[in-house]
C-alpha cells in the first residue's frame, strides 16, 4: 500500500487534469464551464438586448460600436460535490492486481481531478455501513486527507452497497456520484439509480473485476470459500461449469448495464489487469 | 427371483466402504473467491438445466456402487424360479444302460445327459430336496433328499455309463413309492428313452440324435461234420441299406471275413462255417464305424464237454446202467460191491444197495437202497407205501408221473437234505448237499418199483445225474452285460476266483457258497478258475452286450411318436440362474466408468 499514491502516481494525475479538458460532471461542476450562462466573471457569449434584461450587463463599448444594445453573457460558475462511494468490503480484496489497489487508486485519481477543479469532494468507504468518510473537501492540499484516509481503509465484511447508497442522504443536492465497487452485492440496482436520480447525482458506475474474476480457471474439485461469509460451495471443475459461468457473467454485466442505460447512469467496466491510465482514462472521457 | 447363495449379500458391504473411502477421497481443494454471487447462480443454473448434474459430480462412485451392487447380486447367485414349476423335491433319473454310450451327440447320450442334469441341478432352487437315481439293469439312489447340490453334483460325475440293459421296472416303483411319500414330487428324467408311470407327470430330457448303429445282437455255434458252424446275427438299425464288413477271429485270430447288405432296421443270418472243432473262442466283428461301438462285437465260447467218470458200484443194474448210458456227459465204470475197497477219483458214485463203510469225499453219491451209515439213518423196510408227492426239480417233467413202490426203506431227511420222495409212512429219498458234496439217496431197490420200466426213470436219473454233476455255470447259456451269475463248483474246489477279460480277478469262494457273481459289466471272455488239490480247473464264458435291447438306440424315438410328445420338447424347465446377467451388467457398468475417467467427467 505504500505505493499507493506514490510521486509518480501522483505526477501521472497531474498529467490527467491537463489532459482531461472536460468536466466530469455535466449539471454543474467545480471551476469549470457550466453550461448555464450566467453572472460569473468569465465571458461567454454576446446576444441582443431583450426587455427585462439587466441593464448593467448591457455591453456599452458594444454600444458604441455598433450602435446595438448587446448583453454580455457570462459562464456561470457552479461548485460541484463529488460523491465517491469505495466499496471496501473483503470481496474487493481481490484479484491480480487486487482490485483493492486499483479500486483506491481509481478513487485517488476522480478525487484529485476533482480537486483540481475546485469541485467538492467527499469520499465514503462502504462497508456493512459507511465505514470511513470524508465529505466536502476542497482544493488540492485536501487531497493529503483523502490519500490518507484511502491508504488506511481496510477491506473485510460484506457490504449491500444498494442500500447503503439508497440510504445516504445528499446534502448537496446536485452531485456527481461515483460508485466503485465490483457490484457482489444483494438488493436493487435500479432503485438505487433511481435514488440517485431523484437526488439529481450523476452517476459514475466503475465496475471493478479481476481477471480471475471474469474468467476463472479452475481445475479439479474445489471448494468455493466466499472471502466475504466464508460460505463455501464445492463444484467439480469442467467445460461446462466454465462455460455456464460465463454466461452467469455475462448476464450479471448485462443487467447492471441495462440498468444504467435505462437510468442515464455511466456504466464503465474495469479490468484490473489493464493499467490505471487506462481505468482513469475511461472515466474522466465519458465525462 | 431368489437367490442360491445369500451370502453373497455380505458383499453390499463394500457400499459404505466405498462412499467412506470417497469422503476421505473427495476432499475439495480450498479455493477463495471473492464473492459467491454469480458461482450461486452457476450452481443453482447447472443444477436447474440438468438435475442429474447433482449425480454426475459423484458419477464414478455412483457406478462403482452399482457394481459393487450387482456383484453382491451375483455372488448370491440371483435365480428365477417363474419358468418350471419349483417343487421342494426333485427325483433326478439318469439312464445309464447301453444305449446310453452312442456317440450322436457329438458326444455320448450319457455325457449330455450328465451336463444336462448338473445344469438342471445347478439352477434348482438351493432348498430343494434332490433324489438321484441311477437307471439301468438295476436301479440305484445315488442321493436321497439331499439339498447340498455339491454332493449331488459330485454323486453324478461318478455316475458310469454300462453295458447293461434299460430294465425301467424297478426304477417305476421306486419313484412311485417316493412319489406316495412325498406327493409333491416333481420326476425329471435325463436318458434316450421315455419312462411313462401312471398318475406321475414326468418331465423328460431326452438325449438321443437319430445315430446310425449296427449290431451283433446274436452268436453261437454248432458243431457239424466239417467242424464248426457260428451262427451270427448282424442287424442294421441305421436309417439306410448298408454294406456292413464283418470279420471272424478264432482265438484272437483272423478266420475269416465277410461283406453283407442288410436293409434298414433288417436282421440277417451270417453263418460262418468250417471252424476248426479246437476252436475255443468265436469272436465276430462289424469293420464298420457307427454311433454305438461296444455292439460291434460278439463273443462265443465253445466249449468242449467235459467227460465225467461215473462209477456204478452195483451187483448188476441194468436199468440205471441204460438211463446213464443216455447221458454224453458221464463216462459209466462198473463194479461190485466190495467193502475193502477204497473209492476215490470219481466225480460220482452210484452205489446200489451197497454202503461202503467209507463213503468217498471227492465226488457226489447217489445210492439207492441205502443202510445207515455217517451220513444219515435208515428206519424201517415198509410195504407198498402211498406216494404222497415227489418233490424237487429231479423230478422235472415227471412229477406227476405215477408209479408204484413194492418194497422200500424209510429214511431219515438229515438237517442238510431235502425231501424229494414222501411217503405217507415218511420219506422215501432225499437230496443234499453236505461239505459241498452233493448226495442222493433212494429208499427203494430199483427192481422193487415199477419206475423202472416207465418213461419217467431215464428223466430222473438225467435230472439227478445233472444236479449231482452240475455244469459250471449253471442255467446261463448266454451271460450279457449286468447278468448275475451263480457257478456250480466242483466238489474238490479249494478256492475260485473269476478273471475278468482286463485281467481282474474276483474271489467268489471261499466263503460257502460260492459268491453270485455280478462284475459282468465288462464284455469278452472271463475265466472261472478252480483251484483243486489236484490242479486248476478253468472254464470259460463269455458277456455280450445286450444287443437285441439296447443296439435299436433311435427305438426310444419310434416308440414314443404314440406319446403326445413333440421332438423339441428335450429341455427341462427349470429355474434359471441369471448370474451371467449381473457379471455381463457389471462389466457394462465399468467400462461406463472406464468411459467416464478417460473423459474426466
Amino acid at each position: 500500500m505504500k505505493n499507493l499514491f506514490d510521486a509518480d502516481f501522483i505526477k501521472k494525475l497531474e498529467q490527467l487534469v491537463l489532459w482531461s479538458k472536460i468536466s466530469i460532471s455535466d449539471g454543474g461542476a467545480g471551476n469549470r464551464k457550466s453550461r448555464a450562462k450566467g453572472s460569473s466573471v468569465e465571458f461567454s457569449d454576446y446576444r441582443e438586448y431583450a426587455i427585462g434584461d439587466d441593464f448593467k450587463r448591457i455591453d456599452w463599448n458594444a454600444y458604441g460600436r455598433f450602435e446595438k444594445l448587446f448583453i454580455k453573457l457570462f459562464m456561470e460558475e457552479r461548485e460541484t460535490t463529488v460523491n465517491l462511494f469505495l466499496d471496501t468490503s473483503k470481496s474487493m480484496d481481490f484479484g491480480q492486481p487486487s482490485k483493492s489497489i486499483i479500486s483506491r487508486q481509481l478513487a485517488a485519481a476522480i478525487s484529485y481531478i476533482s480537486l483540481s477543479n475546485y469541485d467538492k469532494v467527499s469520499v465514503l468507504c462502504l462497508k456493512d455501513e459507511i465505514d470511513k468518510f470524508k465529505s466536502s473537501l476542497r482544493g488540492k492540499n485536501s487531497f493529503g486527507e483523502i490519500a490518507k484516509l484511502l491508504d488506511s481503509t481496510q477491506y473485510k465484511g460484506t457490504t449491500n452497497i444498494y442500500n447503503l447508497i439508497s440510504k445516504y442522504h445528499f446534502k448537496s443536492g446536485k452531485g456527481v456520484t461515483v460508485i466503485i465497487s465490483d457490484f457482489f452485492s444483494e438488493g436493487s440496482i435500479l432503485d438505487m439509480l433511481k435514488y440517485l436520480n431523484f437526488n439529481k447525482q450523476h452517476v459514475y458506475l466503475c465496475h471493478i473485476l479481476s481477471p480471475q474474476e471474469i474468467s476463472p480457471e479452475i481445475t479439479d474439485s474445489l471448494r468455493l470459500i466466499d472471502s466475504e461469509t466464508r460460505i463455501h460451495r464445492e463444484v467439480t471443475a469442467s467445460n461446462h461449469i466454465i462455460a455456464v459461468y460465463e454466461k452467469v457473467y455475462k448476464k450479471f454485466i448485462t443487467h447492471i448495464e441495462e440498468s444504467c442505460a435505462k437510468l442515464g447512469a455511466h456504466y464503465i467496466l474495469m479490468d484490473t489487469s489493464r493499467p490505471i491510465e487506462t481505468l482513469i482514462r475511461m472515466v474522466v472521457n465519458r465525462g | 427371483m431368489t437367490f442360491y447363495n445369500p451370502w453373497g449379500l455380505f458383499a453390499l458391504i463394500g457400499i459404505p466402504i466405498i462412499i467412506v473411502l470417497y469422503l476421505l477421497k473427495q476432499r475439495h481443494q480450498d479455493y477463495e473467491v471473492s464473492s459467491l454471487h454469480l458461482w450461486e447462480q452457476v450452481i443453482k443454473d447447472i443444477e436447474a438445466n440438468a438435475p442429474w448434474q447433482k449425480l454426475k459430480k459423484n458419477i464414478l462412485m455412483i457406478l462403482q456402487i452399482i457394481c459393487i451392487a450387482l456383484l453382491a447380486l451375483a455372488l448370491a447367485t440371483p435365480f428365477i424360479n417363474n419358468l418350471g414349476s419349483q417343487s421342494e423335491n426333485v427325483i433326478i433319473v439318469i439312464d445309464t444302460s447301453m444305449s446310453m454310450q452312442a456317440e450322436d451327440m457329438g458326444r455320448s447320450r450319457f455325457d449330455e445327459a450328465k451336463n444336462r442334469a448338473r445344469d438342471y441341478i445347478s439352477n434348482l432352487s438351493p432348498d430343494t430336496n434332490i433324489t438321484l437315481i441311477s437307471m439301468g439293469k438295476s436301479t440305484r439312489i445315488e442321493e436321497n433328499l439331499s439339498n447340498n447340490k455339491n454332493s449331488v453334483i459330485n454323486k453324478l460325475n461318478s455316475i458310469n455309463v454300462t453295458n447293461g440293459i434299460l430294465d425301467i421296472d424297478p426304477a417305476i416303483s421306486l419313484i412311485t413309492s417316493i412319489k406316495s411319500q412325498y406327493p409333491d414330487t416333481k420326476v425329471v428324467v435325463f436318458g434316450d428313452r421315455e419312462i411313462f408311470i401312471d398318475g406321475v407327470d414326468i418331465e423328460f430330457s431326452r438325449v438321443s440324435n437319430d445315430g446310425d448303429n449296427f449290431a451283433i445282437t446274436m452268436l453261437s455255434h454248432t458243431k457239424t461234420q466239417q467242424g464248426i458252424t457260428a451262427l451270427s446275427n448282424i442287424s442294421n438299425f441305421s436309417k439306410s441299406d448298408e454294406k456292413v464288413p464283418l470279420s471272424l477271429y478264432v482265438d484272437g485270430r483272423v478266420f475269416d471275413a465277410k461283406n453283407v447288405d442288410i436293409k434298414k432296421g433288417d436282421t440277417l443270418n451270417v453263418y460262418w462255417t468250417n471252424i476248426p472243432y479246437d476252436a475255443n473262442i468265436i469272436e465276430v466283428r462289424i469293420d464298420k464305424d457307427d454311433a454305438l461301438a461296444i455292439d460291434n462285437t460278439a463273443w462265443n465260447v465253445v466249449n468242449k464237454t467235459n467227460i465225467n467218470k461215473v462209477l456204478l458200484v452195483s451187483s448188476g443194474n441194468i436199468f440205471i446202467e441204460k438211463a446213464l448210458a443216455l447221458s454224453e456227459k458221464i463216462e459209466l465204470y462198473k463194479t461190485e460191491p466190495d467193502e475193502s475197497r477204497v473209492f476215490e477219483g470219481y466225480d460220482l458214485y452210484i452205489f446200489d444197495g451197497f454202503m461202503p463203510g467209507n463213503l468217498p469225499d471227492d465226488g457226489s453219491i447217489m445210492v439207492f437202497n441205502p443202510t445207515s451209515n455217517k451220513l444219515f439213518n435208515v428206519l424201517e423196510e415198509v410195504r407198498t407205501p402211498t406216494i404222497e408227492e415227489l418233490t424237487s426239480d429231479v423230478f422235472l417233467y415227471v412229477k406227476d408221473f405215477k408209479f408204484s413202490i413194492g418194497r422200500t426203506k424209510i429214511l431219515e431227511v438229515p438237517l442238510w437234505g431235502q425231501e424229494i420222495i414222501k411217503l405217507s409212512e415218511g420219506s422215501g429219498g432225499f437230496k443234499g448237499t453236505y461239505n459241498n458234496q452233493r448226495v442222493v439217496a433212494v429208499g427203494f431197490n430199483v427192481f422193487n418199483s415199477d419206475i423202472s420200466l416207465t418213461p419217467a426213470f431215464p428223466i430222473f436219473m438225467a435230472n439227478t445225474v445233472e444236479w449231482l454233476i452240475p455244469s459250471a455255470l449253471k442255467n446261463i447259456e448266454s451271460v450279457y452285460s449286468g447278468d448275475s451269475i451263480e457257478f456250480n463248483l466242483n466238489p474238490r474246489t479249494e478256492k475260485a476266483y473269476i478273471k475278468s477279460p482286463s485281467g481282474e480277478r474276483f474271489t467268489i469262494y471261499p466263503p460257502h457258497p460260492p459268491r453270485v457273481f455280478d462284475n459282468t459289466d465288462e464284455v469278452g471272455v472271463y475265466t472261472l478258475v478252480q483251484d483243486t488239490h489236484e490242479g486248476e480247473l478253468s472254464y470259460q464264458f463269455v458277456v455280450n452286450v445286450p444287443a437285441s435291447m439296447e443296439s435299436d438306440i433311435n427305438k426310444a424315438l419310434d416308440t414314443i411318436s404314440d406319446h403326445t410328445f413333440s421332438k423339441s420338447e428335450n429341455v427341462v424347465k427349470t429355474g434359471l440362474n441369471i448370474q451371467f446377467i449381473f457379471i455381463w451388467i457389471i462389466i457394462i457398468f465399468l467400462l461406463i466408468e472406464w468411459w467416464f475417467y478417460k473423459n474426466g467427467v
